[in-house]
């Protein structure tokens, strides 16, 4: 849960942010350049000013050691300068549209939303939060910037092409990773062809129940069961119960996890039953992670102290009363 | 033929002679240690994207330009120093330039004399960043020089700013460039009459105020990019303080010294056309001009201030004789031109063949520096012997037939074989080692250290292999005879200094050929 605000003390590196909304805010700048309205100011003297502000606005965004939060702020104070004073009605819904992105990529340069992740990665669910929202709004505002600020259809037509060009690094990237022989819409096409069958069954019981099956690491095959059957599981993924829920939640996830360690290694099946009552657990799996990473006399103790609802192959599922 | 299809066949001939004598056999020279550490590190950019600022390997330019060729044509000891080349044939672009105000024809000699100049073609080929400062530097003065005197164009003092730019972000040498020009202007302001020259320059720069802050701009905004690597390390915005601390420093502690006098000898050796002929042009004309006069003043001001610098090494003579170019060309364009004398062509011609001979000579024949050769060229100074190359071939060799590791290298051998050995697997490091791999190249100091894992195996070979040799001829007069046999022979009087590695080979394996003689 959220946990208060912290101010950042280490930002995006800019060549990163560049990598990831170069493609965005480099034409929303020049949109900006284009609003500054220095046409009053004869030529020689307005080049100077604006090669002033380049070299200076790059000297600040040096020194401080935060160039990401110095060239965002700077790019939506322009934005908002732009809005405020010289907008036409019919342009000011997308101008505020660009505005609201480029803050939300300049807001996580300043503060962050406080939750579990550690020190390396504390920024790390504000960041992608924010900037998935930013890149909405300001792929919404760009046509309507662009066309003002380039009124010539072949140039906009040109910088159009030259942004999906370079943006087309990241889907090339991930369909040149696809794997081809296995394509299809099954999500679940991965699964073990027992852990599939358990899954079905699983999934039209109608009953409110608890399934327990193995423990492991975040983002591997733990949990598997609930995810795919929409049973509720005793324990899920630890790091990520941490996160949502907050710290007051570790010592029950901790006494949890020793709960599992010793239904897996459980050698008395009237304890085990005792065991699964206590806690409330009314189904265990056993399928190819648990023989994998338990013990096979642990295994059969369960079996022998519920009840064989399913299998499929060596999987089954253990009812518990 | 027409007069100016006759300088047309005259520039092509010349881009075309330029072209063969940088690129011929550009990957033939054993890699010096430094030029494997500049290739390294333009590696490791190219390929992994590392790469920041440290005022001990000088300025990013380098690294950038390199990263570049690799990503564009691969890296090869030949595309390594392809930057460095094409600064040297760059600089008839800088010749080029010069028709105003020297002439046409002189243009065409300085640039012959920078292409054919033994300094200026050595270090066109190898991987330092001096060419590259000579260019970049020379470029930002031109265009400085042009910008003052007759072109006022925004776009003029844009390429100024960004050229100053580059120069900066190549090798510190920029800043000692500007303290000279400093000083030469002054010095020109007290030949032509200081009180005139100095309100001259006030209303200079007052008129051209816009033009320099535009320059000053696009200064900042370049150098800021490149130092920082485009705002990656925004840290490395204050370069200037850590590099003139960092060679501040070395100048005091005289890393690596010598007399006062050092540069004299290659200069007088190798550039005595170039001098020689500038001479002639400034002392024997009634009037110069301002350009002509601080070109000299600045040429002069480099020999004092680097006889005066403590760090001496041979590369560095290439700042020294640029200044002079021009007016030796000039005095060339006249003594080839209608009026020259014929004595006066005679002995120009003379110095032009002797020097076109020392040049070749130098890159070609004598290109490198071993004990087990008895010629030397001073030019050379320091650098890795050609021994090492069968060395690095046999560990090729052995990692093509699937050794793992094909080689441990440690100790002073570690440069240039990691440039040599980046794509074969190598270990730098004798902790831990529980194998027999084929080669093992070590200090002979460390030789103990070895003992009870590889020194009492008969299984090994033994070799003094020479690493690194060189030839410092200030460290013993040689007397009127030793000299004059130097000159015309290159038979050096005293000893050719080497530091031999100790390279261990693994007996003979049937599936390979050694070139150390082991196998029968």
């Amino acid at each position: 849960p959220v946990q208060g605000l912290g101010w950042v003390h280490r930002g995006t590196s800019f060549p990163a942010l560049l990598l990831y909304a170069g493609v965005l805010l480099v034409p929303v700048s020049g949109y900006a350049l284009s609003r500054l309205n220095m046409r009053q100011i004869p030529t020689r003297p307005r080049r100077l000013l604006m090669l002033s502000g380049a070299a200076l606005l790059l000297l600040v965004a040096s020194a401080s050691g935060r160039p990401a939060l110095v060239l965002s702020g700077a790019l939506l104070a322009a934005l908002i300068q732009t809005c405020c004073k010289q907008a036409p009605g019919n342009i000011r819904p997308a101008l505020i549209l660009a505005t609201m992105g480029v803050f939300l990529f300049f807001i996580p340069e300043i503060v962050y939303v406080r939750d579990g992740y550690d020190a390396d990665i504390f920024r790390l669910n504000t960041v992608f939060k924010s900037y998935i929202q930013a890149w909405v709004l300001l792929s919404l505002a760009l046509p309507a910037l662009l066309a003002q600020w380039l009124p010539d259809a072949l140039k906009r037509r040109s910088v159009i092409a030259i942004m999906v060009l370079v943006s087309i690094a990241h889907p090339a990237a991930l369909v040149v990773r696809f794997d081809f022989a296995n394509a299809g819409l099954d999500g679940l096409a991965w699964m073990h062809v027992e852990d599939r069958a358990v899954v079905e069954y699983l999934g039209v019981l109608n009953e409110r129940a608890i399934v327990l099956e193995a423990k492991g690491e975040a983002y591997g095959e733990s949990g598997r069961i609930a995810v795919a059957s929409g049973i509720p599981a005793y324990l899920g993924w630890v790091n990520h119960e941490l996160v949502w829920r907050g710290g007051s939640i570790a010592p029950e996830l901790n006494r949890r996890q020793a709960v599992v360690e010793k239904v897996f290694s459980q050698t008395d099946p009237l304890a085990a039953a005792a065991l699964m009552q206590r806690e409330g657990i009314d189904l265990v799996v056993i399928g190819p992670l648990e023989r994998r990473l338990y013990p096979a006399p642990a295994l059969q103790t369960i079996e022998r102290a519920g009840r064989t609802a399913f299998e499929s192959g060596e999987s089954r599922v253990i009812r518990f009363p | 033929m027409k007069r100016s299809q006759r300088i047309a066949a005259a520039w092509l001939l010349l881009i075309a002679f330029s072209i063969t004598l940088h690129l011929w056999q550009l990957d033939a020279r054993t890699f010096h240690s430094d030029e494997a550490v500049h290739a390294k590190l333009a590696y490791d950019f190219a390929v992994l994207g590392n790469y920041r600022y440290d005022p001990t390997y000088h300025g990013p330019l380098l690294y950038f330009l390199t990263a570049f060729i690799y990503w564009i044509l691969g890296d090869s000891d030949f595309t390594a120093r392809l930057g460095i080349a094409l600064c040297g044939i760059g600089m008839l672009w800088i010749a080029w330039r010069i028709r105003r105000p020297f002439g046409g024809s002189a243009a065409w000699w300085a640039g012959l004399l920078v292409t054919i100049s033994p300094l200026s073609l050595y270090y066109s080929r190898f991987l330092r960043m001096d060419m590259l400062e000579m260019l970049t530097a020379s470029a930002a003065l031109l265009g400085l020089y042009a910008a003052f005197r007759w072109s006022d164009r925004y776009s003029d003092w844009k390429w100024v700013g960004i050229w100053g730019a580059l120069a900066f972000a190549t090798k510190e040498n920029a800043y000692i460039t500007a303290f000279l020009l400093v000083v030469t202007l002054i010095l020109v302001a007290f030949t032509f009459g200081f009180r005139s020259y100095f309100e001259m320059a006030l209303r200079a720069a007052r008129d051209k105020k816009y033009g320099l802050a535009i320059a000053v701009g696009w200064y900042i905004i370049c150098v800021l990019l490149l130092y920082t690597v485009f705002l990656k390390y925004p840290d490395d915005w204050s370069f200037t303080v850590r590099a003139v601390r960092h060679w501040a420093y070395q100048h005091a502690t005289e890393r690596v010294g010598g007399p006062w006098w050092y540069h004299l000898l290659p200069l007088l050796q190798y550039e005595f056309l170039i001098l020689g002929a500038a001479a002639a042009w400034v002392f024997r004309r009634r009037q110069l001009r301002p350009v002509e006069v601080g070109l000299f003043l600045f040429g002069m001001a480099s020999l004092v201030m680097y006889a005066y610098l403590g760090e001496k090494v041979a590369w560095l003579g290439v700042h020294q004789i640029w200044a002079f170019i021009p007016l030796a060309a000039a005095q060339l364009a006249r003594t080839f031109g209608p009026r020259g004398a014929w004595w006066s062509r005679t002995l120009a011609g003379a110095g032009l063949l002797m020097t076109l001979l020392a040049s070749l000579t130098a890159n070609f024949v004598l290109s490198e520096i071993s004990p087990n050769m008895d010629r030397v060229e001073s030019l050379h100074y320091v650098q890795t012997s050609p021994e090492l190359k069968a060395i690095v071939d046999d560990i090729r060799a052995q990692s093509a037939l699937g050794e793992y590791p094909a080689a441990i290298v440690v100790g002073d051998a570690t440069w240039p074989m990691v440039w040599y050995l980046r794509h074969d697997p190598v270990r730098w490091s004798l902790s831990g080692v529980k194998t027999r791999p084929p080669v093992v190249i070590l200090d002979p100091e460390q030789e103990q250290s070895l003992c009870g894992q590889l020194c009492s195996d008969s299984g090994y070979r033994r070799a003094l292999v020479p690493l690194r040799s060189w030839w410092l001829p200030q460290q013993e007069s040689p007397g009127i005879y030793g000299l004059l046999r130097y000159l015309v022979t290159r038979k050096p009087w005293i000893e050719v200094g080497t530091r031999k590695v100790l390279v261990l080979q693994r007996a003979c394996d049937a599936r390979i050929t050694c070139t150390l003689g082991c196998c029968r």
